[in-house]
This record gives structure tokens, sequence and C-alpha cells, in this order.
């Protein structure tokens, strides 16, 4: 999810545009317009992440991981993303590369440092649930607006704050064949385009499995916001995975692109 | 005050009609309460160190409640099939009471495409295409958690495992997840060739079901065969009125009381009315045969002489038959298995019930409409028709071949003990059932398709976080999955080595790799990061210390299944080197381990209820020796039972192991019956075959009657639902047969040469014991043994004038005067002279007791008087069961020949 919430800062252009077009301009928005306020505010052309992910089961058994976040959109326009693990010494180096694509199914590939190959994942192994975590692997990627359909609902006040309420829709058939959720609910803050709560509904049933909660956030520069701390908590796999940022960085100097490439990883470049 | 309880209902006829109306409200009203139980939990040691393993297991590793629906079809893999096991997947997925939904839509899945790898689900959605299609085909078939387990060994059927949320307490769940599955599965029939659910829901709902229907069906058979064997023995068209007014009282009080207390009905007291109709018209039998044997129709008052002879009778052996009967079958509710102890509880108090209402409604009944004309002949006459030839029949053997009769018994008991000791244990819910069961059938097929419905857990403990991360544990599990493959024995195993085999073959650059635990402890650690806590959460815990391997199979049998199990720990143990603790367990197992304690529970009731009746016998007739022998014709039939068992091929399961037990409680009732009638006799008639003939005909009708019809009634057990009550209702006709047979050959044996003196006569005996203290026939011997003495011996009465020896008569007795007193008198050329006056404890006669003797004067009472005789010959015979008092006795009478003898020789020196 964090990926998602960086790859929609990342989309963000006009920092206020929403903001200055004021709040009664803003009750007359659609869902799709709100979407594309939400990426255009918070989006960053380079982003770097450190973080603790901790993952407790059912009986309160806690497994924590670190893991460092490389994302940057290139001059293609389309992002490319890396994700690492550090610890613990087990899975130390584990990596997950995604290369966004026009047509809508992006490429992803797995590291495993024990057996010093990359391996391409293909078909529906993104609806998976990512290395352990309650993240699917498509909740890592860039949420491209073209292949969802965002259908507004009645506002809601979470906390004494107003939220828009959307529900994404895969519309792409790409999307829908891949997406292992019928669709999400999502909160955005009025005050900020920020959206701090989703809700997820499984594909098939369309039952409510999981939310993701933004527990802690706090604004970058300009307008854009990023999340500190969140808890995706899994309701079929009685299951929740505590995420916190460390440490960030948007500078260009710290995402590289020659790490996206499979060399990098391959030669183990990637590891600390 | 035990005749004022055992008369209550003739004395206190509108108390006692109150009585029964009240109890019949009150405790009828519990019946609404009343629960049935079929679950498996019933069948467990919950006191069992297993158990709490196996309590464990489900806390780490879920639930095993698991329902499978089959779904078989010669085009199983076409899209149309496919799309109809996808949504019956994913509807059952949303019943509330279903924890997971396993089946090929679920799967997870690895495959190495191109050196490219797809984690996607095997098949998440229908495939739509011929190539998708068989893509998902070839990824089922290399898949290790599809075959044999969603996907049958000829890929023509497909299971969907559904894994039910445990609610404990939850009567109701099983029949609710049954039925909302059958509803599902039902259209199916149309469109698959063969569809059905088989598991622990359909089980408990098939086993409640056939419990019900078993109680509908097998109760008016049996109060038919009861009506047609009253009519028949009794000869009186109202015979069954009674057995049924009091079976019927006892079924309401008894299910109400069972509805007020909690104690379900199981498949074993299922058979309940049928067994109150059956065991407890046994009393109303005994009493209505001597209700018929007391009837004179010259007599003014026919009913109440008639009702007064009965309880006389019959009243104290009655309620005493009844308190072992219940016994019997109350042993069993000290067992450990629920379904043993609530069967005890009911049937025990189903029986106490019984007792209370024949003792009420009997003589209430045949005091206002009793019949005051019998085609039975009076009591102790000879006996004509059926009843006449039985009698001469038994008569016959007893007293022409009774040695035979003795080592016959002898060698048929040995014999049948040692066989006996090759019956195997068995205590499984599949089972309890006919094997033309459709649900026996399911289960068969499943087992041939797939796997077997029953599963275990070898849950490994490596005793530190992540043990299961390391190769050499891993291949611990492997290890032991390949050893349980090469038994053929299992048809399924599963542990997170597979998943890691799994992910390491399709891994490997073209997806042909070996299916194997790579020795790399960080590539394992790697490739679990392709499962989520879901997929291995039944296999693993989440800190990695504890594994599970799942097994399944079909091994029905729980000697099969333990003595693989003993074969398996050994196999364990040379794998792991010891180096890792484990347990294996599960529902089932637990179900199978309680069979030994089933089996010892059992042999502790048998003993218990032996020692009771031991104890009663023995106290009754202050006599162990007669306890002893008494115990012969009863557990001769449950030794030729279980001889019957083994040959017949019957296990020892939980309902036959009752028969023992139960078929002990109710064949000691006839015993008791003679016994009494014996001792009842034996103080009338000093010769013991005249007095065992006597007792025989007198209770021959009872005996014979109860046996038969018991033997019958437990005979339509046969056609109970369940094998289990099936085999119960064999054995228990078997065992009653041969209890009535071994009862009437014998018991008179061994009756013929004793005498009986029951504990009731001795303290009731009405004499001055004091004044005999001091006898010296009775000298060193406490009042008891004397009052025993006396009642075992010939205690003759004399009127006043009356002559107890006669001057110048032959005989060969000797007398003590234990009441009032008389005078020795001798006459001489017509001169009578008083020689002495005899006064109670005064012995005379002693010379008698040596042999035949010239009497040289007479003994005449000097008021009424009670004298013993003692006849050398009779007092042998009359104290053979005891002594203690025989050594006592012949001690002081040859101290008093001996005295005898020295005053003779004193008045006559030259002798």
């Amino acid at each position: 999810m964090i990926m998602k919430l960086v790859k929609l800062a990342s989309f963000s252009v006009l920092l206020y545009g929403v903001g200055l077009n004021g709040i009664s301009y803003a009750e007359d928005l659609t869902g799709r317009e709100i979407m594309t306020t939400v990426s255009e505010r918070h989006k960053r052309p380079y982003e770097y992440s450190v973080e603790e992910m901790r993952l407790v089961d059912s009986s309160g058994n806690e497994e924590v991981r670190t893991l460092r976040r490389f994302a940057a959109e290139l001059e293609d326009g389309l992002s490319k993303y890396l994700l690492t693990f550090d610890s613990p010494a087990g899975v130390k180096g584990v990596a997950m590369l995604t290369w966004e694509r026009n047509d809508g199914d992006d490429d992803q590939w797995t590291f495993l440092p024990a057996t010093k190959s990359l391996k391409r994942i293909v078909g529906g192994g993104k609806r998976n649930y990512f290395l352990g975590t309650d993240f699917a692997n498509e909740d890592l990627v860039a949420e491209n607006l073209d292949r969802f359909r965002y259908e507004r609902q009645a506002d809601q006040i979470i906390d004494n704050v107003d939220h828009y309420v959307i529900w994404a829709f895969p519309e792409a058939e790409a999307t829908k064949k891949s997406t292992g959720y019928s669709y999400r609910e999502i909160y955005i803050r009025k005050d900020t385009f920020f959206q701090d709560v989703v809700k997820f509904f499984e594909r098939r049933t369309k039952k409510h499995i999981k939310t993701l909660t933004v527990t802690k956030s706090s604004p970058i520069d300009g307008d854009g916001w990023r999340t500190d701390e969140s808890v995706m908590a899994n309701f079929k796999e009685d299951h929740k995975t505590i995420s916190k940022i460390m440490e960030r960085s948007f500078k260009q100097e710290d995402v590289p692109e020659e790490i996206f490439k499979h060399r990098y990883i391959t030669k183990r470049k990637h590891m600390k | 005050m035990l005749n004022k309880v055992i008369s209550f209902g003739a004395n206190h006829r509108i108390l006692a009609f109150v009585g029964l109306i009240v109890a019949t409200v009150l405790f009828g009203s519990g019946v609404v309460h009343l629960k049935m139980d079929a679950g498996y939990n019933s069948l467990i040691d919950p006191t069992s160190p297993s158990k709490k393993a196996y309590d464990q297991s489900v806390e780490l590793f879920g639930s095993d409640y698991m329902t499978l629906v089959y779904l078989r079809d010669n085009d199983l893999f076409t899209t149309e099939k496919l799309s109809r096991i996808e949504e019956l997947t994913y509807t059952i997925q949303d019943l509330d009471f279903v924890e997971r939904v396993d089946s090929l839509f679920t799967a997870a899945n690895m495959r190495n495409v191109d050196g490219d790898l797809d984690s996607s689900p095997l098949m998440d959605t229908t495939p739509q295409t011929q190539e998708e299609i068989d893509l998902a085909f070839d990824n089922a078939l290399k898949n290790p958690f599809v075959i044999n387990n969603f996907l049958s060994k000829d890929h023509k059927a497909a299971v969907i495992n559904v894994i039910i949320k445990p609610r404990w307490g939850d009567d109701g769940l099983p029949r609710l997840a049954y039925e909302t599955i059958e509803d599902l599965i039902t259209p199916l029939n149309a469109e698959f060739d063969e569809v059905f659910q088989i598991g622990p829901p359909r089980i408990i709902t098939g086993t409640k079901r056939g419990m019900g229907e078993d109680m509908l069906k097998l109760t008016p058979i049996a109060a038919a065969i009861l009506i047609l064997f009253t009519i028949v023995f009794l000869r009186t068209p109202s015979a069954p009125i009674l057995p049924l007014i009091t079976s019927g009282l006892s079924m309401i009080w008894t299910f109400g009381v069972m509805g007020w207390l909690g104690i379900p009905v199981n498949m074993l007291s299922a058979g309940l009315p049928a067994l109150l109709i059956a065991v407890g018209s046994t009393e109303d039998t005994h009493m209505l045969s001597g209700y018929l044997q007391g009837v004179d129709s010259k007599s003014d008052d026919v009913r109440k002489n008639a009702v007064k002879f009965m309880l006389k009778k019959v009243g104290f052996p009655t309620l005493l038959t009844a308190g072992t009967t219940a016994l019997g079958f109350g042993s069993s509710a000290f067992s450990d298995i629920k379904l043993l102890s609530d069967f005890g509880y009911a049937t025990a108090m189903g029986m106490v019930l019984n007792m209370i209402a024949t003792l009420l409604v009997v003589p209430l009944y045949l005091s206002l409409f009793g019949p005051k004309k019998t085609k039975l002949v009076s009591d102790g006459s000879e006996l004509d028709g059926f009843f006449g030839k039985v009698d001469r029949l038994f008569s016959y053997l007893t007293e022409k071949h009774g040695k035979v009769i003795v080592a016959l018994s002898i060698v048929i008991s040995l014999v049948c003990g040692g066989i006996a000791l090759t019956l195997k244990p068995q205590n499984d819910p599949i089972s309890f059932l006919h094997p033309d069961n459709p649900i026996v059938k399911a289960t068969q097929v499943m087992h041939r398709d797939v796997s077997g419905l029953q599963s275990f857990s070898i849950v490994l403990d490596g005793g530190e976080r992540g043990a299961f991360k390391q190769p050499k544990n891993l291949k611990v599990l492997q290890e032991i999955q390949q050893f349980l493959d090469s038994t053929g024995d299992y048809d399924k195993t599963l542990s997170l080595a597979d998943h890691v085999s799994y992910v390491h073959r399709e891994w490997s650059p073209n997806g042909k790799g070996r299916y194997e635990i790579p020795d790399s402890a960080a590539l394992i650690e790697q490739y679990l990061l392709f499962f989520n806590r879901g997929d291995v959460k039944n296999f693993v815990t989440s800190d990695f210390r504890k594994a599970n391997i799942i097994v399944r199979h079909n091994l029905l049998k729980s000697t099969e299944i333990l003595d693989r199990l003993e074969i398996l720990k050994t196999e364990i143990d040379r794998i792991t080197g010891k180096h890792l603790t484990y347990e294996i367990t599960s529902q089932n197992l637990l179900i199978h381990s309680a069979s030994l304690t089933l089996i010892k529970g059992q042999i502790y009731s048998f003993g218990f209820v032996v020692l009771v009746i031991l104890a009663l016998i023995t106290l009754m007739y202050t006599s162990l020796p007669l306890g002893i022998v008494s115990l012969i014709p009863n557990i001769l039939p449950a030794l030729v039972t279980f001889a019957a068992m083994a040959v017949f091929d019957f296990t020892l399961n939980a309902g036959t192991i009752l028969v023992a037990v139960v078929a002990l409680g109710i064949a000691v009732d006839d015993t008791i019956h003679l016994l009494t009638s014996y001792s009842t006799y034996g103080k009338k008639e000093l010769d013991t075959w005249k007095a065992t003939r006597l007792a025989v005909r007198s209770q021959i009708i009872g005996v014979v009657a109860t046996s038969v019809s018991l033997t019958a009634t437990f005979m339509i057990f046969m056609g109970s639902n369940f094998s289990v009550i099936s085999e119960f209702g064999t054995l228990c006709a078997i065992a009653l047969f041969t209890a009535m047979i071994s009862d009437l050959v014998i018991t008179p044996v061994f009756l013929r040469n004793v005498h009986l003196v029951g504990i009731w006569d001795i303290l009731a005996l009405d004499i001055g014991i004091d004044a005999l203290m001091s006898s010296p026939l009775f000298k060193g011997m406490s009042k008891f043994q004397i009052r025993k003495v006396i009642l075992l011996c010939d205690l003759r009465n004399y009127k006043r004038g009356q002559t107890i020896i006669r001057q110048d008569n032959m005989d060969q007795e000797m007398y003590v005067l234990v009441a009032g007193s008389a005078y020795v008198q001798h006459e001489h050329m017509n001169k009578a002279r008083t020689l002495a006056k005899l006064s109670p404890g005064d012995v005379f006669g002693e010379a008698g007791f040596s042999g035949d003797i010239m009497r040289t004067a007479s003994v005449i009472a000097d008021d009424d008087i009670k004298v013993v005789a003692l006849n050398k010959e009779q007092v042998q015979k009359a104290l053979r069961l005891y002594p203690t008092i025989a050594t006592k006795l012949y001690r002081n009478i040859s101290e008093i020949l001996g005295t005898r003898l020295r005053a003779t020789l004193e008045m006559d020196p030259l002798q």
C-alpha cells in the first residue's frame, strides 16, 4: 500500500490546484476527479524509504522485517520500483522489481539471493500476498487511473474529519483478470486529499477482507503528505502488517536509475 | 419396613395413584428438555492425556472438523463442470459456519512457465478455453496438494474440503452444516455422475436420525413381542396391560428426568424404550406369575389374598432383582467415555424408576382388576403343557446328569474364556453403522478415489524458534512421510516439507528440479516467502517451532490403527534420533484410543457387578461358597457370548462391550428368584432334591417367560440402524438364552446338595436365644450362628402332650429344646415315671445321632414347644455351605456324646 501511496503521490503535479479552487467546487467533483487530484497533489518523481514491517499473527506472534523501497518515474513517464529486504538475515537481499508498462500488465521479478537468480512473476501471481506480508503484489505497484472506474459515494466524517468515499472498480480487461479485488473503498480527507483508509473487497465473494489504515502521517514539501505508520489488517487470514517509515528521501541521487536493472540486482549490488 | 414398601401400592391405593399422577406430571415435563447426542466427543475419554495433545494441536494448526463434498463426472475438466465446482466452492465459503474452504479453486499453486514463475492459484476462476483447461489440468497433476486431496487418482472426481468453525456446545451445528450443504449439492446430482458429502456433520446427523428411527421402529415391536409372550406364557389376556402401563410410565419418567438432568439420548440409549419394555416387564411378569399362582377362586377375597401371596412370594426378590439389573446397566455410568456413562445413567435410572412404577402399579392394579381365575396351576403343583415338558426335561438333566453338567460347565467356561481372549477392541463412529449404510459407502468411495476420511496429525516439536526452517528438520518431515507412503497403509500425507520441495522444484531453471528439501536454510526461508500464513498455518506454527504432518487414511479398526501407530512411533524415533519430540493425535485417534479405555472400564464394571452380586448373595444367605457358586450360571453366559462374538467376527465395541455386564445384571435375576424360592421351600421340605424340584417348578414359568421374551426382544435390536446396536441385541439374546439354560440346569445341581437360609429368616426367628447360649450344643457359637443352625436343621413344633421321642422306638436323631419345656418319662410295667424336666438349651436323645438306637425313655412336650432335630446326614448337607458353624457343632456334639459315654461308663463300670 505504501508503494501505492508513493506512486499516487508521485503523480501529483498540481500541488495546490484543488485547494485553490475551494471546497464548494470540490463538492461537485466526480470520483475520477478526486482521484486525479489525489494523485497530482502528492506526486514526487523520486522516492526512497527505509521501513520496518511487523507481521503479527492471530496469537500475537510477531516477525519483524526491515526493507528499503526505491521508486522513480523515468523519462518515458512510466515508473519503476525496487523493494528489498535487509533483515532478518535469512531473507536479506530478497528483492522485488517492478516495471510499469503501458499495456496494463506490469512486469515483476523476484530475486532470491540464495538461488542467485531473478525470476519473472507471471500470471495472477500478482494478486498473491507479497512475501509473507498482508500486501498483495498488486498493492505495491502504481495505480493507473485509466485502469479503474471510480464511483463517488456519500461523504463520511471520520474522527471529525470530512472524507470523500470512493469505490474503485477494475475497468481494464487485464486488470479485471489479474486483480484480487472486486473493488476498493477509498477514504480521502477533504482537507488534504490524502487517503488514510482503504478497504479491500475480495474478487469472488465481494467480502471485505482487509483494511489499510494510516495511523500516522506528516506533510512533506508543498501540499503533499506521506504515511509514517500504517496497519494493514487482514480479516480473512486474521493477520496484520504494521509498517513504520524509518527514513525517507525524495532526492534523485538516492534513487539512481541503475538500481532498477536486472544485472544490478543479480550482482547483489542492491544488498547493503 | 421392607414389607411396607413392597405392599404400599396395595395398602394405600389412593395415595399410590396420586403419587403416580404427580410423578408423571413432574418428571414428564422434563421430556421437552431432552436432547440427542451423536457427537464424537461422547466417544472420547476426556481425561486421557492425548486429549490435551489434541486440543493443543487444534489450537496450533486449526480445526480438523471437516466435511468433504465429492463431485464425480467423466467430463470433470470442462468449463461447465468446473464452473459448477467454482460456484459451489464460493457459495459454501460464504456460509457463516464455514471457517475455510479448500478446493481446486483455492489450492496454492506454483508453476515454472518457460523459466518464469507463475504463482497464481491453480484455478481461481473457471478456465474458459480448452487451452486454459489443459493448463489447469496439467498444473493440478503437478501440484502435491491436489492429487488425492482435491482431485481423485483417476482425475474424474473433485473434492471440496469444508472446514467448519468449531462451535463447542452447539448441538445444532452438525445438522445445520449437513443440511445447508446438502441443499446446495442436491441440484448438482442432475449435472454430475455422483455427488455427495461425507464427514462428521453427515455422520452425526445420520446417527441422530437413525436414533430417532430406532426409537420409533423398535419400541412398538418390543411392545408387540411383550404382549404376545405375556399372553402366551401367562394365559390371561390382561397380562400385557401391566407391563405396558409400568414401562410406559417408566419411559415418561426416565426421559423426563434425563431432560431435567441434562443427560442426552445417545445411540446406545436410543434403545431405552425397548429395553424398558423388555427388561422392565420381567418384574411385572414375575409378580403377575406370583399373583396367578396365589389365585384361589374358592377364597372369600381372591384378589386380596393373591396379592398378599404375590408380595410375600416375589416382593423382596423383585426389589432385589430390579436392583441387580439397575446395577448391571448402571455400572457403565462410571465410564470415562460419555457414550457409556450417559447410557449407564439413563438405563440405571430407567430400571430404578421402572421398579418404583412396578411396585406402585402392580399391587394397585391387581387388587382392583386382577383376574380371579387362572389356567395356571397353583404354587408347587405339577405343571402340564409346555412348561410341564420343560420342567421335566430340566429335572431329568439335573437329577440324572448332575456331574456331567458341572464338568461341562467348567469345560465350556474354559474354552469360551480362551476364545474370548482373541477379541479385538473397536471404537469408531463409522463402524457403528451397517456396512450397507450410505454413509459407510460414501467413506469407502472417498477412500477408493481420493483419500480416506480418517486422519491424524504428527506434531513435531523442534524445541526452538525457527526449527522448521532448518533443512535437517524438514528432511525429518519428508522422511517420515516417505515411510508412511512406503507402508501402503495411508492414502495421503502433507507437510511443510511439501511446500518447500514444491517451490524448490518449480524455482529450478526449467521447473524440472528435484522434489526435495534443499540443504540451504537461507533458501528455505526465502522459498517460504512465497506462502502467506494462511497457506501454511495447518502445517507449521508461526514461530516455526512446531510442524504438523497431516495423514489421511481409511484404517477403521481400532486395533489396526493402534498397532500401526506403534510401528510408526518406532520409525519416528529412529528417524528423529529422538532429538525432536512429537505427538500423534486427532479426534479420530482419540476415539480409537478410547477403545482401550472402553475395555478397561468394562472389565472394572464387570468385576464390580460380580463383586456386588457375590456380596449380595453371600449376605442374603450368609454363605460365601454359595455366593461364588451362584455366579457360575451367570458368568458362563458372558463367556459363551464373548466366544460367540469371536466366532461371528464381532468386535468389542461400545455396544458389545456392554453385553457381559448387562447380561449378568439381568441373568442374576433368575438365580435370585430360584435361590429365594429354594430357601422358602427348604424350610418346609428337608429333602433338598424335592425342595429343588419345587423351587424350579414354582419359578420356571417366570424364568422361561421372561428369558424367552427378553431374548426375543433383544433380537429385535438386530433391526436397528446401527450395527453396534444390532450386535448388542444379538449378543444379549444369546447371553440371556444361555443364562436361562444355565440357571435351570446348573443352579439346581448345586441347590440339590445344600440347604439355604436367608438372612431375613435368621433375623426374623422369634425364639429365646439367650437361654440357648448356655446349651452344650451351641457352645462357642454366636446368637446369629445359633439362629442359623436352628433354621438350617429340622425345626419342629410340638403341642403340649405330644411325644417327641417314644420309648422302645428306633430312630437316629438327637434333639435340642429351643422353646418351651418337656419332660423325660420312663415307662415300666405300665407305670410312668418322670426322670427329668427339660428346658430350652437342653439336649436329649443324643445317642441317636451316632446311628439307629432303641429309645429307653420317651420325651413329651410339657407345653407348646420347639425343638431342633439333628440327623447326621441332614446336618452334613445343611451345613455344607457353613463350614465354621459345622466345625463348632460337630465338636459340641462330640463333647456331648463323650460326656454321655463317660456317664454311662461311670454307672456301669463293667462296660
